[in-house]
């Protein structure tokens, strides 16, 4: 049961880009179209999965003094990983879109801080499910973001005219249709949550884990 | 003491692992690797060869050395579905761009004419050498609010304008290579204009051609003694 709670908690209630503001350089870089999205996304994944496991696995032999440097070590491993692979088995056209992003998911904020704050206190196993659920969760929003951006800037979804003779709106396809829709997006999640709020006759509040008294990954609330 | 000797054998036991691993990963995918390069290389060639072509196979019996250098100008044969030759794609490497090897594939009618120049591997730098290198559609920030023209989501089999490398296209390969010069002379077939603040790229882009333009001639004249 908490295995599952673990990986659910990932999608909704602790969303890395709703929720955690996490890894935002990324989302609004690879969400140009759904496919690129998807990818990114499952990328991420593999790499939070495989760096949490590990990182949970080593924990006791890993000093606390230069744990962000085993930390780095361990995801970039699984970046190289990943990139092998996508060498190997991804369309180099793919690849090429991800361009810089993809190394870059090594200083990825979702991965390092999930490593930091969850993977360096819990089990392997939880550690893993909470790999994969927070890169569903990133997947997930990536993919719809990217699906809505790539609907609106050229009538398609995955490369399938949805709309044809859809007149067009590149701006979506650039970074400002990036922000835009992103901020949409954060919207909507910020009138659901208050509404929840209403319908349960309370106030609405930011998730406590984001409140710099109880968060315990930097000192700055201190 | 006792800690720095600690801490610095758990790092180096750790980075040991990540590197085993990687090298194992690394190892067990080179051979797809591999594989999907030539095929990104076939596909960069069908931009360049005509419309029909079935199959593109390497002209083993003609491989070229350089005899300065000894850096070998592969061809390769294209043929239609009846088994005819109908053109010819070569690749040469040069050495002397600005960011290293710079791969160049020519794409050749059998009359000995540049169907098509492409740079299909190159580390050259963004912005200045890469406006030699890469093919790719001007974007105006008026385009953002246009249909947009560009295929940016869709990979296209039509070849991108780049004025360098198209400068090349139509011409027949002369026997004493092409000429870089600034003032090109209006109707001279020889002459190509190179890219201003990016002179290395171009020199280089141009050798590589002029290897293929010699080793061209040594090919015809081979294959007309037989």
């Amino acid at each position: 049961m908490k295995l599952f709670k673990t990986l659910v908690n990932g999608l909704w209630k602790e969303n890395p880009v709703l929720i955690l503001m996490l890894g935002m350089c990324p989302t609004l870089a690879t969400s140009s179209s759904a496919k690129n999205a998807i990818f990114m996304g499952l990328a991420t994944t593999c790499v939070l999965a495989g760096s949490n496991f590990v990182v949970s696995c080593f924990k006791s032999i890993i000093p606390d003094k230069v744990r962000i440097p085993c930390f780095i070590v361990i995801i970039a491993t699984f970046v190289t990983i990943v990139q092998f692979l996508m060498d190997a088995y991804v369309p180099a056209a793919l690849v090429k879109a991800l361009g810089i992003y993809l190394p870059l998911i090594t200083v990825n904020c979702i991965v390092l801080g999930r490593a930091e704050a969850f993977a360096s206190k819990n089990g392997p196993i939880l550690s893993l499910m909470d790999g994969i659920g927070m890169g569903m969760g990133f997947t997930l929003i990536l993919t719809i973001l990217g699906a809505v951006r790539e609907f609106i800037a050229s009538g398609t979804l995955f490369e399938m005219t949805v709309v044809p003779h859809w007149q067009g709106f590149a701006l979506l396809r650039f970074a400002p249709g990036a922000f835009i829709v992103l901020g949409i997006f954060l919207a909507i999640r910020n009138a659901m949550k208050i509404r929840d709020a209403k319908l349960h006759g309370t106030h609405f509040d930011p998730p406590s884990e984001l409140n710099c008294t109880t968060c315990h990954i930097c000192t700055l609330g201190k | 003491m006792k800690e720095i000797l600690k801490l610095t054998l758990s790092l180096t036991l750790i980075c040991a692992i990540a590197g085993a691993a990687l090298a194992f990963v690394s190892y067990k995918t080179a051979e797809p690797v591999r594989k999907a390069q030539e095929a990104q290389r076939a596909e960069k060639m069908l931009m360049l060869l005509p419309e029909g072509t079935m199959t593109v196979d390497p002209a083993i019996d003609h491989e070229f050395n350089d005899d300065d250098r000894l850096m070998s100008v592969t061809f390769y044969v294209a043929k239609n579905a009846a088994g005819e030759m109908i053109a010819y794609c070569a690749e040469a490497v040069d050495h002397s761009g600005f960011g290293g090897d710079v791969k160049v594939l020519v794409g050749l009618n059998p009359d000995g004419t540049v169907r098509g120049v492409l740079v299909s591997e190159h580390s050259e730098t963004p912005g200045i050498g890469s406006k030699v290198c890469e093919r790719s559609v001007a974007k105006s920030f008026w385009s953002l609010f246009k249909k947009s023209q560009e295929a940016a989501l869709m990979p296209s089999q039509a070849l991108l304008p780049n004025d360098y490398l198209d400068a090349f296209t139509g011409k027949p390969l002369p026997e004493d290579g092409f000429n870089l010069t600034k003032t090109p002379a209006s109707h001279s077939l020889r002459d190509i204009k190179p890219v201003s603040g990016a002179t290395v790229t171009s020199t280089a882009v141009i050798n590589a051609v002029n290897r293929v333009c010699s080793a061209w001639h040594h090919f015809t004249l081979e294959f007309e003694k037989k």
